[in-house]
């Protein structure tokens, strides 16, 4: 992946692995990216996301001696969870995943593909129900979305799930 | 010393503590504090523990046979953050404590994730820290240290303690040595031996009455080493008394009792055979009684290996064919409900991996390929679990990884020569070709 300065909407601090510092990369198109230098001094990609907290979450998944910053940064104060589990092995395949972000009473389903979103269901834990905003999802993700809410709102020990 | 330790530890119990300090069993790192090992206020060795273990019912041996297993590489004193708390320790007691952050303190809590059935229950999370006088943990808080490092803080080997007295030392590689005390299965496998009650204390001044099981254990007993795990000259004189007037063999494994065979000599034939040797051979060189010696032969790591060539090919062939209770999942060929019953009796895993318990099916499989590891952790797991059940017996065990734990201990119950079924056979064949 070859990423020119110009398309580089910031850098900073984003955590360690083994030691070394890993920066975020933001990219003025939306997608965030950890880095680090290997032995040699070129820079190395360990994920790539188009949530700060999804990527957190995917490179802690990889590399399980990364050690996210203990900065003020908005993103590291989410839980990212996945629940790419429910889709089919031919959605996989093509790369799609499902995370779920939780900020606070604020719960976002992102389906994305290729690390790239390309669809979003948000919800709000209301009374001790997860209450979901109906968007559009692609045909094919419908269940496993489903499913992903349902085991959010079971994993936070709500009562249930209610649609608006 | 310890006395001077009654008055001012721990606040308010100094003989609830002196019974912690005599007669506790404990795992952890010794520390010492800009060179001074010991609290100026008690004399107690600093130190920072993987895990306070039940000494009325967890026994040393079980503690070592997943200790010698563990990386327990000290931790890397500049790349370990520290911060400065209290809390309530189990008796309600404040603790002023340096929390450790960092590799090196996860790795602590890895270890003592891994103990999670061992020990005192326990409400809260535990964090990896070392206890300190209020003094010091003043004195380290202004001067601003950040890492343990700077605060002067350095680790030394992990032991495993018994009160004062450090059983086994652990360096950076797994140990697969024993410590110097009586095995466990030594207490069931003796002929004709009575049972040993539960309050007997193995390491303190009450020695084990129990009769030699055989001519070369007698002269172990006799040993430096003897001496020492069977409590000294007065310890041995007992075993010598319980064993008067008794013709003993020279080595077990030969004219056993059934009984005694069953508890004994299979683990120790079976290790022998499974490594290639006869149990004759294998303990032909050494004084050391075979009881005492068998658990050395077993390793749970070459273990793990023989399952997943039994298995799996070691990963190659994990396309398993579904059953009635599901399909297995990968290199060990793990059920469902296994994964999903290791996971629930395991409070690290379940705070982790919780969800899994929800999931049927593919979408578990699927679960476990998203959780790069979770395989591992709970194979290793599983087996330490079976171990528990079957000490360390490779034949029972690998039955047991493929009938379960009540299907191994019920065709036992019902006689069934578990070395000629297929899956044993099979993995004795495997075992014997793991280094």
């Amino acid at each position: 992946m070859k990423i020119e300065r110009d398309q580089i909407d910031s850098v900073e601090p984003f955590g360690m692995l083994d030691g070394k510092p890993v920066s975020l990369t933001r990219l003025k198109g939306g997608l965030n990216l950890a880095t680090t230098q290997d032995k040699n001094g070129n820079d190395q990609v360990l994920g790539a996301a188009s949530h700060q907290a999804i990527l957190c979450y995917s490179v802690e998944q990889r590399y399980p001696n990364f050690q996210p910053a203990m900065m003020k940064s908005e993103g590291l104060k989410l839980i990212a969870d996945s629940h790419s589990h429910f889709l089919s092995d031919d959605l996989r395949k093509n790369g799609h995943d499902i995370y779920s972000v939780q900020n606070g009473n604020e719960i976002g389903f992102y389906l994305t593909k290729q690390n790239i979103k390309i669809s979003e269901i948000n919800s709000s834990i209301e009374n001790n129900y997860l209450s979901v905003n109906v968007s559009s999802v692609p045909k094919e993700c419908v269940n496993a979305i489903s499913c992903a809410i349902s085991e959010k709102a079971l994993s936070s020990g709500l009562k249930g799930v209610r649609v608006k | 010393m310890l006395k001077k330790s009654l008055k001012l530890l721990k606040a308010e119990d100094p003989k609830q503590y002196a019974k912690l300090a005599n007669q506790g069993l404990l795992l952890g790192y010794p520390v010492s504090i800009k060179g001074n090992k010991n609290r100026p206020d008690n004399g107690v060795g600093y130190h920072s523990t993987i895990k306070y273990f039940d000494k009325d019912k967890d026994h040393p041996h079980v503690v070592h046979g997943l200790a010698r297993h563990l990386p327990l590489n000290p931790p890397d004193a500049k790349n370990t953050q520290i911060k400065f708390d209290t809390f309530k320790d189990r008796f309600g007691n404040d603790v002023n404590a340096i929390i450790l952050h960092g590799n090196s303190a996860d790795k602590l809590k890895e270890h003592n994730a891994k103990f999670a059935y061992l020990g005192f229950p326990s409400k809260f999370e535990w964090t990896p820290h070392i206890s300190v006088d209020k003094d010091t943990w003043n004195n380290l808080k202004n001067s601003g240290a950040k890492t343990a490092h700077e605060a002067g803080i350095s680790f030394g080997n992990a032991e495993l303690k018994s009160g004062l007295k450090t059983l086994k030392t652990y360096h950076h590689e797994a140990d697969t040595t024993e410590p110097k005390v009586p095995d466990e299965s030594d207490f069931t496998a003796k002929v004709a031996a009575s049972k040993v009650g539960k309050s007997e204390n193995v390491h303190g001044s009450k020695v084990l009455m129990k009769p030699f099981v055989s001519e070369a254990q007698r002269r172990w007993g006799h040993t430096t080493a003897g001496k020492q795990a069977l409590g000294g000259s007065a310890g041995v004189h007992e075993w010598d008394e319980a064993t008067k007037g008794k013709k003993l063999p020279e080595k077990v494994g030969k004219n056993l009792e059934k009984g005694a065979l069953k508890n004994a000599g299979i683990a120790l034939g079976m290790a022998g055979a499974l490594a290639g040797a006869s149990p004759s051979t294998s303990t032909s060189s050494s004084n050391i009684p075979a009881q005492v010696q068998h658990k050395s032969n077993y390793d749970h790591s070459k273990m793990l290996r023989a399952l997943a060539s039994v298995e799996s090919t070691n990963g190659e062939n994990v396309n398993h064919k579904p059953t009635s209770s599901g399909t297995a999942y990968g290199k060990w060929a793990l059920m469902p409900h296994t994964i999903q019953d290791t996971i629930k009796g395991h409070k690290d895993l379940k705070a982790k991996y919780g969800k899994a318990l929800a999931l049927k099916g593919d979408q578990l499989n699927r679960f476990m390929q998203d959780n790069k590891g979770l395989e591992d952790i709970i194979a290793d797991r599983h087996l330490s679990h079976i171990e528990h059940n079957f000490k360390n017996n490779p034949e029972s065990i690998a039955f047991a990884w493929n009938q379960g734990i009540s299907g191994t201990k019920n065709a036992k119950n019902k006689g069934v020569n578990i070395s000629e079924h297929p899956y044993v056979k099979k993995f004795k064949a495997a075992y014997s070709k793991e280094k």
